[in-house]
């Protein structure tokens, strides 16, 4: 079966170690004030139906999953960062509503410490690796082939990443886990990540990965025009893209790219976080912030590839996100699209799983190696004489 | 959103029964998606799923399922009205909610695909004549809704009028009635009398289909063949009018009116057509058209086990001729430039095949002889049998041929999909079905000369020439023992 896991935020919350973390007692506040810097940002959309919650409360944090589930999410993948002393995910408060059929997956930030970036001796790298493993010990983990998934985001930045990992895997054992799914956040394998002891990768997100050329090209004229002030500067700051050409650019030759899961995502525009330029905007069909039927092609094809390339218990799809307000992507209802997005996601995770249903009586197995390569000559020499 | 109220003589409070329209799941408060059923057909899916969950009630109130209506939307409007039966309006005279006796759904389920659901002193016309009773006009106090829009919010498709055609199919049927003193006798036609694929999804769904509404179809000239050819148990009707253009310069209701102006007036007069072209956008459902079809017959589709996906079509049959030389014939037209599967990859796939000493049959394709294909020509449908039947394999874009060829035929076969949605008109996979194509996050598309992504004047979603060569040895090797 597909899992759809959904990235969540969990920093909306008013739990001490998030303050820790935050520094902030309203999580909601950097939503509430953030303002477009030009007519091209698309607006922010707020939350309507689950409201500003505060996941800290037991009943919210219910709510939120409860509404997840109905969309047919599988789980939540949730950020795990140094808070210098200790790891913080939030997930504590996500734990209760989690169960066997809603899990909780994780995603280091291993890119805001310089600890993994540098050498350390071996006792130091395995005490901080149990302190990273203790943090993902919260609820009902997704099982991805019987072990906890975790995401690396910035595989790069580890400075000996199969030693690293090999480390992370040892911790899990000595905290119980049932071992580690680990996941590095790329989108191919020219690094070897997996040779280096990585489970699989993932798209990175649309920030990112620029998976197609932008449809904004600034020239030197542009630049002129923005300096004397009869342009927009974020003609020539930022990245404007096509939403459907970026979407089906990711899902073109993805065999070649390796063991790549995919990420879908309804919308971004993370204009919030480049306040001095720089930020990246989808834009689908007629303008528009997001159109849910490309979306819905998007999620459910990415289930169905999914499915047809990934070995079962290995098959998820990722979706960028649930409550990413502050980049556009949430999935949640929102005062602007009420529950247009939430329904395309719940339509399509539907189709999805109905069309993979469909696919079930195909026999297993296929060709042998050797006739595949046979094929692959014979078409090689066709192309060659026609 | 599907809505409706369930009266009971024993409660004070009607019960409030809100639908959706189903993408796969089958929830229990779903209804199955179908292009090509009428409003009326979900009125009457509504009352069978309210007085399966409310067997006591006694009337029944439903939103016209043009809308998106809620049900306690309906129950604040129609709060103390009238028991008797009534359709409710908005100011201009649009029915927006049917209140009606049980013996309605009972007695006249089928005649509720002929209701109007655009103009409610036609449909309290139809209906009273029905009921044998007046059935007044309330008006709520809701503006006038002013005109339905191309594509509704509730999924209904009207861009070129055809929502009219339902008014036309109404007129008709009061007359009937009015005229005819047997009129509970007369038959019902459905009317998807095009294209060659069309014919044949709503033949084969008419075999599938465990409970109708119709007994006859009716059927352009050119295809009169299909039907027969496909088992059809419907009865069809010749309508000697050319197929509608895809190119949209005729509407779906000026064709729908001339064609009753063809079929002539006794035919006109002896049969209640339902008009059942595309409603709604079959392609945002994972729904096969042979269950779009099934469902504007009459049957229920509640589950994934009645789909056609979990059924399949037809008793699986094979070739028998001598596994050598492997034979294969192909069908690589669509109908318009993206859905045609791309020359290089087709030039590849036949000099592949060639190399390896299969033989290659392409149909009306002459261009492709050079590559070393045989081409050939097939105008009718018992043509395309005995083409199909010389061939070990077939493989085909998603047309007629590869429907007849599969879901008439169950024959071993390779569907091509590029900006098509497989989906909606493959068939049960297994070792004798499958298809090639790439899931690109772009399909369905819907587009017919370049493609809206990359600006191609072909399909990059298509399977490449490795897979269908692997696919056609792997189906050969499993399916007859070949070996290449």
């Amino acid at each position: 079966m597909v899992r759809v896991l959904a990235f969540f935020d969990t920093r909306y919350q008013s739990s001490a170690d998030m303050l820790s973390l935050t520094g902030t007692a309203d999580p909601w506040a950097r939503l509430r004030e953030a303002r477009p810097a030009s007519r091209q940002h698309f607006a922010l959309n707020q939350p309507s139906t689950l409201g500003m919650y505060d996941l800290a409360d037991p009943q919210a944090a219910a709510r939120v999953v409860a509404m997840a589930r109905g969309a047919g999410i599988d789980g939540f993948v949730v950020d795990c960062r140094w808070a210098g002393g200790t790891y913080v995910t939030g997930a504590q408060v996500l734990a209760p509503a989690t169960g066997e059929s809603f899990g909780l997956a994780f995603q280091w930030r291993n890119g805001d410490e310089n600890f993994w970036r540098e050498p350390a001796d071996r006792e130091t790298r395995a005490g901080r690796a149990a302190a990273l493993m203790a943090a993902l010990k919260a609820g009902q983990p997704t099982a991805v082939a019987g072990r906890t998934l975790l995401i690396v985001d910035r595989p790069k930045e580890l400075a000996e990443p199969a030693e690293t990992l090999a480390l992370l895997r040892s911790a899990a054992a000595g905290a119980g886990l049932p071992g580690l799914y680990l996941v590095a956040n790329r989108a191919e394998d020219k690094g070897r990540f997996l040779s280096a002891g990585f489970d699989a990768l993932i798209d990175p997100g649309p920030a990112e990965w620029h998976s197609c050329g932008p449809s904004n090209r600034p020239t030197g004229l542009d630049f002129l025009e923005v300096m004397a002030g009869l342009k927009d500067s974020v003609e020539y700051l930022d990245k404007f893209f096509p939403y459907l050409l970026f979407a089906v650019s990711r899902m073109i030759n993805r065999e070649q790219r390796g063991k790549v899961l995919p990420r879908v995502f309804p919308a971004f525009h993370d204009w919030a976080f480049h306040p001095e330029g720089g930020a990246t905007h989808l834009v689908a069909p007629g303008n528009k912030a997001v159109d849910t039927y490309w979306y819905g092609l998007f999620v459910e094809n990415a289930m169905l590839h999914t499915h047809e390339h990934f070995t079962a218990g290995e098959q998820i799809v990722f979706l960028d996100s649930w409550n990413g307000w502050l980049e556009g992507s949430q999935v949640e209802p929102s005062l602007l699209d009420g529950d247009l997005v939430y329904n395309a996601t719940r339509d399509a995770i539907d189709r999805g799983r109905y069309v993979i249903r469909t696919r079930e009586g195909l026999p297993e197995g296929g060709l042998a190696a050797e006739m595949r390569e046979r094929i692959r000559l014979l078409c090689d020499a066709a192309r060659s004489i026609s | 959103m599907l809505a409706g109220l369930a009266y009971s003589s024993r409660s004070a409070f009607p019960r409030h029964y809100d639908f959706r329209f189903s993408q796969g799941a089958f929830r229990e408060d779903e209804i199955f998606d179908s292009a090509l059923s009428v409003p009326g057909r979900y009125i009457a899916e509504v009352a069978r799923r309210m007085l399966k969950a409310a067997p006591d009630a006694d009337r029944l109130a439903i939103g016209n399922p043009l809308l998106p209506l809620r049900a306690g939307q309906l129950a604040t409007w129609l709060e103390g009205t009238a028991p008797g039966p009534l359709i409710a309006t908005d100011q201009s005279g649009f029915p927006i909610v049917y209140v009606l006796p049980r013996r309605a759904f009972d007695e006249f389920e089928r005649f509720l695909l002929l209701l109007s659901v655009q103009d409610a002193k036609a449909d309290c016309r139809l209906f009273g004549s029905i009921l044998g009773t007046d059935i007044a006009q309330q008006v709520l106090d809701l503006p006038a809704l002013g005109g339905l829009p191309p594509q509704g919010s509730n999924g209904w498709l009207n861009g070129d009028g055809r929502l009219r055609a339902l008014g036309l199919q109404c007129a008709n049927a009061a007359g009937i009635i009015k005229m005819n003193r047997d009129w509970q006798r007369v038959p019902f036609a459905v009317y998807y009398p095009m294209h060659a694929g069309d014919v044949l999804f709503m033949a084969v769904a008419s075999r599938l289909a465990q409970r109708s509404f119709f007994s006859k179809q009716v059927v352009c000239s050119s295809y009169m063949d299909i039907p027969e050819a496909c088992g059809s148990r419907l009865e069809p009707m010749r309508l000697r009018l050319p197929w509608i253009s895809r190119d949209g310069s005729v509407s779906e209701f000026t064709y729908f009116g001339r064609a009753l102006e063809r079929l002539g007036d006794e035919a006109v007069t002896s049969n209640f057509f339902v008009f059942s072209r595309i409603l709604r956008l079959y392609y945002r459902t994972p729904f096969h058209l042979v269950d779009h079809a099934r469902f504007a017959l009459g049957d229920p589709l509640e589950s994934y086990e009645g789909t056609i996906h979990a059924i399949g079509a037809e008793p699986e049959h094979r070739c028998r001729q001598p596994v050598k030389p492997l034979r294969v014939l192909f069908h690589l037209n669509g109908g318009w430039a993206l859905k045609t599967y791309p020359l290089p990859y087709i030039r590849t796939i036949i000099g592949a095949l060639r190399h390896a000493r299969v033989d290659v049959t392409v149909i009306d394709r002459p261009d492709l002889e050079e590559a070393g294909a045989r081409s050939v020509v097939s105008e009718d449908s018992a043509t395309l049998r005995r083409l199909v039947e010389d061939h070990h394999l077939f493989v085909g874009v998603d047309s007629f041929p590869h429907h007849f060829a599969r879901l008439v035929m169950g024959w071993p076969t390779i569907g091509l999909f590029g900006n098509t949605k497989p989906c909606n008109s493959d068939a049960r996979y297994g070792d004798t079905y499958r298809t090639s194509d790439l899931n690109l996050s772009c399909n369905r598309c819907g587009a017919y000369d370049v493609c809206p992504s990359l600006g191609r004047r072909d399909c990059v979603n298509y399977g490449p020439a490795e897979t269908v060569v692997a696919d056609i040895f792997e189906m050969a090797g499993r399916l007859y023992g070949y070996s290449a």
